[in-house]
């Protein structure tokens, strides 16, 4: 598989403790793990157009996202990006609560596997942000559905690299842009900085990282 | 007369923040300026010292709250080593998450890394025993 970069909005560490994710706290103890932080208010497009124009984003630019440096880099293929609503990308959805996270999860998850065959995939899980914030006893049955998922897709033999972040914590009430701003950064490229959190606009470069040197590798 | 207005309104704040730590058990962010009055303010107290950056400080986060939520009698408190680094040096703070379970002030015993529930909750409990 091409390199994978995954974000998921609202995935903190706490989160792996209080619900038990077995593979969630696996993967911890065994890949390059650091903290991604991100100042309130946080919001999804903003955090996402961070990642992909490599820089902090403050507000939402007027450009096609297939022309943002991230993708022009890695030519990679987009999926449920919430930087428009509908998400945008291969899977698309409204970032409201019609579709129930164990289907978008799944969803995206396939879609993941079926794109990185071919070509670098850069994809998003949206489902904690579209429910906790006002539906927090959710919380452990998302995150069991995530460890699930995320099985499935990580231990397939032919993985390359791997992303696995979030652009920020968990929801805090029910005001949109409120989270904590901590988050998670599990992955197979070293984080830049031994004791110093992962900024959000750091993330594609850490991606293009990956993508280079898989392409070295070949 | 104002002067002692804002005075003894600082002391009902103070004292208000006591009460409602006392009520709730909660966590307590702790800073170099309440740190000592802290450790003292109950016979045994456990504070766990973290950082931004140390994912695991993150895992063991729901544990303390935990145990802070089951045991009303002990202090449970946070201590951000990169806010405060001269606290963390003062009691010898070499890796993270660190945790070390205070009585009458003084550091007895020292956790260090994440460990189960019950490991610490055990620690927690000989300390306050051997009173």
């Amino acid at each position: 598989m091409q390199p994978i970069l995954l974000g998921i909005l609202g995935l903190e560490y706490q989160g792996f403790m209080e619900c038990e994710t077995n593979f969630l706290l696996t993967l911890v103890n065994s890949m390059e793990r650091g903290v991604t932080e991100n100042k309130k208010p946080q919001y999804p497009a903003q955090s996402w157009w961070s990642v992909l124009m490599m820089e902090p984003v403050k507000e939402i630019p007027g450009i096609d996202p297939t022309q943002a440096p991230l993708v022009k880099l890695t030519k990679a293929s987009l999926i449920n990006i919430p930087i428009t609503d509908p998400t945008y990308g291969k899977y698309s959805i409204r970032f409201n609560q019609d579709v129930d996270p164990a289907t978008e999860i799944n969803m995206v998850i396939k879609a993941v596997m079926a794109e990185a065959a071919t070509r670098p995939v850069i994809a998003s899980i949206n489902a904690l942000d579209r429910f906790l914030h006002t539906k927090p006893s959710l919380k452990c049955g998302i995150y069991n559905v995530l460890d699930k998922a995320l099985r499935e897709l990580i231990l397939r033999g032919d993985l390359t690299h791997i992303i696995l972040f979030s652009p920020y914590g968990n929801p805090q009430g029910p005001e949109e842009g409120n989270h904590s701003e901590y988050g998670v950064y599990i992955a197979t490229i070293p984080r830049p900085r031994h004791e110093d959190t992962v900024k959000i606009h750091e993330i594609g470069y850490l991606f293009n990282e990956a993508v280079l040197s898989t392409q070295r590798a070949l | 007369m104002r002067e002692n207005d804002e005075e003894l309104n600082k002391i009902i704040e103070k004292k208000a923040r006591e009460l409602l730590r006392g009520a709730s058990n909660d966590v307590v962010e702790l800073s170099e300026d309440d740190f000592d009055e802290f450790i003292r303010s109950r016979k045994v107290v456990v504070v766990d010292f973290w950082a931004p950056w140390c994912a695991p400080c993150f895992l063991l986060e729901p544990i303390i709250k935990a145990l802070a939520r089951e045991m009303p009698c002990v202090g449970f408190g946070r201590l951000n080593t990169q806010q405060w680094p001269e606290v963390a040096a003062k009691y010898g703070v070499m890796s993270l998450p660190t945790v070390i379970i205070f009585r009458d002030g003084e550091p007895i015993d020292f956790v260090v890394g994440v460990v189960p529930k019950k490991i610490l909750e055990n620690k927690i409990k000989k300390v306050l025993n051997e009173n």
